[in-house]
């Protein structure tokens, strides 16, 4: 397998701001890779840093074996970006935007830009000052969605879309996959990276806290349980692996550590277990975990 | 190593494309600046005898602050003087400060704002190169300088001015756009932000026409200018001397200062990171102040840096104008009928400088109004309205927060430039009874001003982006009160200048009713603005 993205202790402070302390990402060919974190975390910094538009203190990183500024131009005509904030210009119509920046590409697909505009349901023909948030970034996305490039960073790509256009966002990301193209999605929407990503890297303050495959992730996080019981259980919360203990209304909920779980149902069972959801972990915890660590620290 | 300027071409097509309205109407504007002068001095000064007149007063050397060294102006042969040359010793500085702005905000728009609202991103994102938004803007630049520049030639040409002079005028005053393209490159790389890079390249272009005009009224009657005068660009161009010496290694100065300013420009951005300045910004306070809790103060606030600069900037002109009044009253005494005739008919050197200074800071005073109220309506078009009026703040509350801001700024900018004017009329002869009357008489002005404040306000309440049309009396006022009398335009006409309705203070008598009449329209037309906002959509982001 090749490696798309490269960085080392990539590191980049703005006056006293740490943005990035010391940043390892690796990203492989055919992979898409989640990259998850907190608003201020340095994804776009660190993305931005990949495109070129901005240089690293110290540290350095390689995108498709090349060098993100030095060798920008041709790098650029194999990733398609969008920003997470898609800024356009206000007298031009959407349709003349995605024009202008396929164009400047230079591999434009009329028909596939049709059939994007179709699918995300975009009115082409308004300006862009009328459109709203969600329509601005179709139009970033229609735009990357339509080349053929390798690589695809995806910048918060869908913070501005309906659940149905994130569905059709999503079908259109698998097929990129599906013909070998590379996709580095930042998000802060964990089910998003969820059903797209196939690897994860966490970034908190400037640096990648936990990367790994969702499976491998999961294993070392706790299970939601919610539960109804005949009898009260004594010093359950006094259990080892069983964190949060809550009763509302005769309703248990808690969250128990992988190993634990066959030693907590039994007692469960035990008590007259008549009821029980069992979530499995969602990224949404294990970000909690890394983002509640941080702000009691 | 990727080339820097990859998809240039492309780019240029494409910034010239949007920028096809706003460019052509600059250049069109340029455009009909030589015939439109050229047509009217023929008709008011039919003869070369009409016009030795206007010559030899313009020649004062008081007046240079307002024209130039004064190529031409001097041992003229009344039977061969032409209107040229008077377009290029007086008339020509007007255009060249014109190309600057133009130039000003050519190259801040395409750089600097495409960086601060995150288009150059999408952009520098495909394969385009490093330097190419800069190069594409700098070659609108040249061509909309080249276009300018051939357009005055060959119009002066057109009107049978000789063919060299004409394109050495051409060739400086392209070359001087060229120099201001130049200068904001440079300044665009210091802050994130596009009004700070076009702010400083126009504090620069305003610190140019002050020294070149300082330093050519040094010279004195004898002299063309003093190496005081050869530190600023507009020397570089006004030193060719066209129709009288027609040098052309100055000119050459202007385009070598193009040539270096572009090079640190492109120095200094290969040096930063996309969307950064050279300058950190500031960090503020972590919580707003105790008395930011009312749609008035938050205007202050959002006000505050703006009219602050203004403030001192209006300071430092009426401090310039002031320092000239020795100067002037010495000059004029020696052609009193002609000053009298540019001032209005006035009685006396003195009365009629100060009454000048008066009428320019009422008109620049109204040119604040109006930038300050483009300032609201940027409020309410980029969406930052939006969420102060979804709290219990009334749209007519937020309107009048602003209004307020911006009135009692302006009332106090007239109260302050007024009293510069009047200490320096009253060293003068020890007349220190000159300070109140000029103090009334710049106060004089506050119904005018008042009325642009209205105007723009209303238009607000309309649409926030008709606001732009309160330039055209402001602008067409102040040409009228400064080339009126000039121009000879019947009264009829005049009558579009705002600043035409209160009396010329302290040349003139106060006179009440005006004063009142213009008032009343001011508050109509606030009270319609404050009527109507409420009733009007807020257009959403």
């Amino acid at each position: 397998m090749t490696t798309v993205i490269e960085t080392t202790n990539l590191t980049k402070t703005f006056g006293r701001t740490v943005a990035l302390d010391e940043l390892n990402l690796t990203v492989e060919a055919g992979d898409v890779h989640g990259f998850l974190g907190p608003n201020g975390a340095g994804k776009t910094t660190t993305i931005r840093i990949l495109l070129g538009l901005i240089r690293p203190d110290s540290g350095s990183a390689t995108v498709l074996g090349g060098h993100p500024i030095r060798d920008a131009v041709e790098l650029h005509r194999r990733i398609a970006y969008v920003p997470g904030d898609v800024e356009l210009w206000p007298q031009l119509t959407g349709g003349e935007a995605i024009d202008v920046l396929g164009r400047l590409r230079g591999d434009g697909d009329r028909s596939r830009v049709d059939e994007l505009c179709e699918r995300f349901d975009l009115d082409r023909t308004k300006k862009a000052r009328t459109y709203s948030k969600g329509n601005r970034q179709k139009v970033a996305l229609i735009a990357a969605l339509a080349s053929d490039a390798d690589l695809f960073i995806l910048d918060e790509p869908t913070s501005g879309l309906d659940p149905l256009m994130e569905a059709i966002f999503q079908e259109e990301v698998r097929a990129l996959i599906a013909r070998g193209a590379t996709v580095l999605l930042s998000s802060h929407i964990l089910s998003q990276v969820e059903a797209l990503a196939n690897r994860v890297s966490v970034i908190r303050d400037g640096a990648i806290v936990e990367t790994g495959t969702l499976d491998e992730m999961r294993h070392l996080r706790r299970t939601t349980i919610q539960a109804t019981l005949e009898r009260p259980v004594d010093g359950l919360d006094a259990t080892p692996g069983v964190h949060g203990l809550t009763l509302t209304g005769g309703r248990l909920t808690m969250e128990v550590d992988g190993e634990h779980i066959g030693a907590v149902m039994s007692r469960l069972t035990d008590a007259g277990l008549t009821s029980v959801v069992a979530h499995p972990p969602t990224l949404e915890q294990m970000l909690l975990r890394h983002y509640g660590e941080a702000t009691t620290r | 190593m990727s080339a820097p300027l990859t998809a240039t071409g492309p780019l240029l097509r494409f910034t010239a494309r949007r920028d096809r309205i706003k460019l052509g109407i600059w250049v069109g504007a340029l455009f009909i600046f030589v015939p439109y002068m050229m047509t009217a001095y023929q008709t008011i000064f039919a003869t070369p005898e009409d016009l030795a007149p206007l010559a030899a007063m313009l020649a004062n050397p008081s007046l240079t602050l307002f024209t130039g060294p004064g190529y031409g102006l001097r041992d003229i042969d009344p039977a061969t003087l032409e209107h040229q040359v008077i377009f290029a010793s007086v008339y020509w500085l007007y255009m060249l400060i014109m190309v600057g702005l133009m130039n000003v905000m050519l190259v801040s728009r395409h750089t600097r704002l495409e960086e601060q609202t995150g288009r150059a991103e999408l952009v520098r994102a495909a394969p385009v190169g490093r330097m190419a938004p800069l190069a594409s803007t700098l070659i609108l630049a040249l061509i909309a300088n080249l276009l300018v520049g051939g357009l005055t030639a060959g119009s002066l040409i057109a009107y049978g001015s000789d063919a060299t002079s004409s394109l050495l005028i051409g060739t400086a005053t392209a070359g001087f756009g060229l120099l201001f393209a130049g200068v904001t490159t440079v300044t665009s790389q210091f802050t994130a932000f596009s009004s700070g890079g076009s702010g400083m390249a126009g504090a620069v272009l305003a610190a140019a026409f002050v020294v070149r005009g300082v330093g050519d009224m040094a010279a004195g009657p004898d002299a063309y200018g003093t190496w005081i005068s050869w530190l600023s660009p507009f020397a570089w161009a006004q030193q060719t001397a066209p129709f009288v010496l027609d040098r052309w290694w100055p000119a050459a100065l202007l385009y070598a200062g193009a040539a270096v300013f572009i090079g640190i420009g492109v120095v200094l951005a290969s040096r930063r990171d996309l969307g950064s300045g050279l300058v950190q910004p500031r960090r503020g306070r972590s919580t707003a102040p105790a008395w930011l809790r009312s749609p008035l103060t938050l205007a202050w606030r959002i006000q505050r840096t703006q009219t602050t600069w203004w403030l001192v900037g209006l300071a430092l002109a009426g401090l310039m104008y002031g320092s000239f009044t020795p100067a002037m009253v010495e000059g004029v005494d020696a052609l009193p009928d002609l000053f009298n005739q540019l001032m209005g008919g006035v009685e006396g050197a003195l009365d009629g400088y100060l009454t000048l200074t008066v009428t320019m800071m009422r008109v620049t005073v109204a040119i604040y109004v109006v930038i300050a109220w483009q300032r609201v309506a940027s409020e309410e078009t980029d969406g930052r309205a939006e969420p102060v009026l979804a709290t219990d703040v009334r749209p007519w509350a937020w309107l009048a927060g602003h209004a307020v801001v911006i009135g009692v700024a302006s009332i106090l900018m007239l109260l302050v430039t007024g009293t510069i004017a009047g200490v320096f009329g009253g060293m003068i002869d020890g007349e220190w009874g000159l300070v109140p009357d000029t103090i009334v008489a710049s106060l004089a002005g506050i119904p005018a001003v008042l009325v642009v404040l209205g105007l723009a306000m209303a238009l607000h309440s309309l649409a926030p982006r008709l606001v732009g049309i309160a330039w055209i009396p402001v602008i067409a006022g102040g040409l009228i009160e400064v080339f009126g009398d000039l121009m000879q335009l019947p009264n009829w006409a005049r009558q579009i200048s705002p600043f035409e309705h209160t009396p010329s203070m302290p040349a003139e008598e106060f006179t009440l009713a005006p004063f009142l009449v213009q008032a009343a329209v001011a508050a109509a037309l606030a009270a319609v603005a404050l009527w109507r906002i409420g009733r009007r959509d807020i257009p959403g982001h």
